[in-house]
């Protein structure tokens, strides 16, 4: 089963993640905070992540960035939400690593389709 | 009127009417006397001179009859003796009778007595008949004695009045010297007497006249403080009274002129200078008239300082100058016409003060331009709260975005689950989340595209591109649309050159959008809808063209304002920022945008690009 984790401190945005990727089949793990986000990553190797770029404690860029510079982990793509859409955001979040971007505000049909278009079903 | 003009004149004339009557009478006088000194020459002397002579031949007569008688034989007493003596005696009586010199009165004693004694002797010796020449001689001797004394005393009575005619003919002469004399000295005492009094007089006369004609030529020149001196009574000094009241009620009148215009001049500069916004007046030349407090406040200048210089060496903003000169040199082309630009300014205290400026001409009634009024509306505050609601905006969209994404997320999830617990109700309620869900979210979109265009942080994307094939691709996703509501979409091609400096994908929204309002408001079947481009000067001129229900005056220029809906064209799910988006992406590609639109009969959506060189 397909490990997507979640660093997200928006408990709706969690939930409702959680229950569509569930019922599409996807193990979620779910982290509130940049730290825990990086934790659970190591801990866990999920197959993507879905990262909040406004989070607590450390934010989106640098999780993105921290996950992007260790050896182990920087393979996993990075899927960045959020409703800054500046130009410069989306550069700078591609510039440190970042995969892809999803716009809020999306819905489940965005969703799935940026999924699959990182996981590859087996 | 005791003592006029014409009493003045006349006693001039009168003064010399005198001098000349006197002069008259003088000369008569001494006419008179000159006259009666001839006079006296003629009948004191003349007359007795005459005796004088007849006497002596009276008496040369006498004494040669007496001589023939003595001395011829046969010589008779002559009767002519006694008619000699006769005539001799009645000479002298007349002789006596006219005594006029001095010692006169003794020579006719001496000659009466004389010849009272030759009578007496010649009478002697014609009594004696018989006489011997002895006795003759005798007598004879004694006689010629007498008759020589007798002559000799005529002869003095003679001389005497011959050097009293002399004397007299002296007087007479020294008479018409003094008469000519005493005429020359009167005539010049009387002829300079006379025009000194004439030239004081006409001087009296003439002098106020001469001060009058200075004093109305000062008033012709404007100096209305004019007084005469007024002397007498005469017709002259009448005048200069009357003349007095007529410079007191000029002047009063012109200070009442002056006073009223002050006041109205007061009244306007008081209205001007209280006015909150700037105002600044230039004439044709660019040259300044009028800066008022606003103003002056606003550009950091001072009037005095600035006035009757060229705009741009005294308030050196390019800006507001290039609005001016647009304005006071436009034509009637068909370009665009601001109503207003803003403009930023740096104030004293160094931070940024934003004005609204407002440029119109003045005109006559003849349509010619005589000045541009400017007016600096200061809208700092207004852009800070606009500023505050522009962040707003951003901020609630923002916040927006997450609790719409789990809505979203939600309803996609329950309806995409075909579950069999929801029953159809349900289900069209889910339907009805969903489609406002999906409303919302583009209402959100639409803000925050607005409000990043709005702040500038959307950099324009500026490219030599083709307008036709910039309307091509935006006309092209309502082909379906115009088939289902039946009405046409007429794309009319720009000829001549086409190519615009431009935002291709921005330039395809406005128009895109444009039409996507036309086509709300077209009616079913006969809407009509005409896209347009067409080159007007430098610029590229498109426009949108519908024969819809048209917009009301008073929202033609409002629809481009944040947030403005037209009663009653009410577009649900928008949140009134199609055109405000539209115009500041026209705006920074340094274009225009207006409408023009008549009820009933449809409006046309202008704008403008700059063409690529």
């Amino acid at each position: 089963m397909k490990k997507i984790l979640i660093i997200e401190d928006e408990k709706n945005i969690i939930y409702s993640i959680k229950v569509f990727l569930k019922k599409l089949g996807y193990e979620v793990l779910i982290a509130k905070n940049g730290i825990e986000g990086i934790q659970l990553c190591e801990e866990h190797r999920p197959d993507l992540i879905l990262l909040d770029i406004l989070i607590p404690k450390m934010n989106g860029f640098l999780v993105c960035e921290t996950i992007k510079n260790n050896h182990e982990l920087m393979n996993i793509p990075v899927i960045f939400m959020s409703a800054k859409v500046q130009k410069d955001d989306m550069n700078k979040a591609y510039k440190i690593g970042g995969d892809d971007f999803l716009i809020k505000p999306f819905n489940h049909e965005d969703l799935k389709m940026m999924i699959k278009k990182y996981i590859k079903e087996a | 009127m005791k003592k006029g003009l014409k009493l003045k004149l006349l006693s001039i004339f009168g003064f010399l009417l005198f001098i000349i009557a006197l002069n008259s009478i003088w000369a008569i006088i001494n006419f008179q006397r000159l006259n009666n000194s001839i006079d006296n020459i003629m009948k004191q002397n003349y007359d007795s001179i005459v005796y004088a002579q007849d006497m002596i031949y009276a008496l040369d007569n006498q004494n040669n009859l007496i001589v023939d008688y003595l001395y011829v034989e046969g010589t008779d007493i002559d009767t002519n003796l006694v008619t000699n003596e006769t005539n001799f005696l009645s000479l002298l009586v007349l002789a006596e009778k006219n005594i006029t010199e001095d010692g006169e009165r003794e020579i006719l004693d001496s000659i009466r007595t004389n010849y009272t004694d030759y009578i007496v002797k010649y009478n002697q010796l014609l009594a004696s008949n018989q006489l011997t020449s002895e006795e003759k001689k005798v007598i004879y001797r004694s006689l010629n004695e007498l008759y020589h004394r007798i002559s000799s005393k005529c002869k003095d009575l003679l001389n005497l009045n011959q050097q009293g005619m002399s004397s007299r003919k002296n007087q007479s002469y020294a008479i018409a010297q003094n008469a000519t004399y005493s005429m020359i000295t009167i005539s010049i005492i009387s002829i300079s007497s006379g025009i000194i009094i004439s030239l004081i007089l006409t001087e009296k006369i003439t002098n106020p006249l001469r001060v009058l004609i200075e004093k109305i030529k000062n008033i012709a020149q404007g100096d209305y403080e004019q007084e005469l001196e007024v002397t007498g009574s005469d017709e002259i000094a009448k005048l200069g009274s009357e003349f007095n009241v007529m410079s007191k009620k000029l002047l009063q009148y012109k200070n009442l002129n002056i006073k009223k215009v002050m006041a109205e001049k007061q009244k306007a500069e008081a209205i001007v200078q209280s006015i909150n916004d700037g105002i600044i007046v230039t004439n044709e030349d660019h040259k300044i008239l009028l800066v008022n407090h606003a103003a002056e406040k606003a550009l950091n200048v001072r009037e005095n300082d600035v006035i009757n210089l060229h705009f741009l060496e005294a308030i050196k903003n390019e800006k507001i100058f290039k609005i001016i000169k647009e304005v006071g040199t436009k034509s009637r082309k068909k370009i665009p016409s601001k109503s207003f630009e803003d403009v930023t300014i740096n104030n004293e205290d160094g931070q940024q003060d934003h004005y609204r400026i407002y440029v119109k001409s003045i005109k006559t009634k003849q349509e010619e331009s005589i000045g541009v009024v400017t007016l600096l509306q200061n809208i700092t505050k207004l852009k800070e709260v606009d500023q505050i609601k522009s962040e707003f905006i951003s901020t609630v969209s923002h916040e927006f975005r997450t609790p719409l994404t789990s809505i979203s997320m939600a309803v996609g999830l329950l309806l995409n689950e075909e579950s069999k617990e929801l029953n159809s109700d349900q289900h069209e309620l889910l339907d009805v989340i969903n489609e406002d869900s999906k409303r919302l979210n583009n209402l959100v979109t639409d803000l925050l595209d607005f409000s990043k265009i709005e702040s500038g942080k959307v950099q324009m994307d500026l490219i030599n591109c083709d307008i036709n094939k910039i309307i091509e691709h935006a006309v092209k996703p309502f082909e379906m649309q115009t088939k289902e509501k039946n009405v046409q979409l007429i794309v009319h091609k720009n000829n001549q050159l086409s190519k615009v400096k431009a935002d291709y994908n921005k330039i395809i929204w406005i128009i895109t959008n444009l039409i996507g309002n036309a086509l709300r408001y077209v009616e079913k079947d006969i809407g009509i809808i005409e896209v347009n481009a067409k080159q007007v000067a430098t610029k590229m001129l498109v426009s949108v063209k519908d024969n819809g229900k048209g917009i009301p005056e008073e929202y033609q220029d409002k629809i481009f304002e944040k947030f403005i809906q037209i009663n009653n064209y009410s577009n649900k799910g928008s949140a009134g920022l199609g055109l405000t988006i539209c115009k500041e992406i026209i705006k920074a590609h340094g274009g225009d945008i207006w409408v023009e639109s008549k009820l009933n009969e449809g409006s046309t959506f202008y704008f403008s690009l700059n063409l690529s060189m």
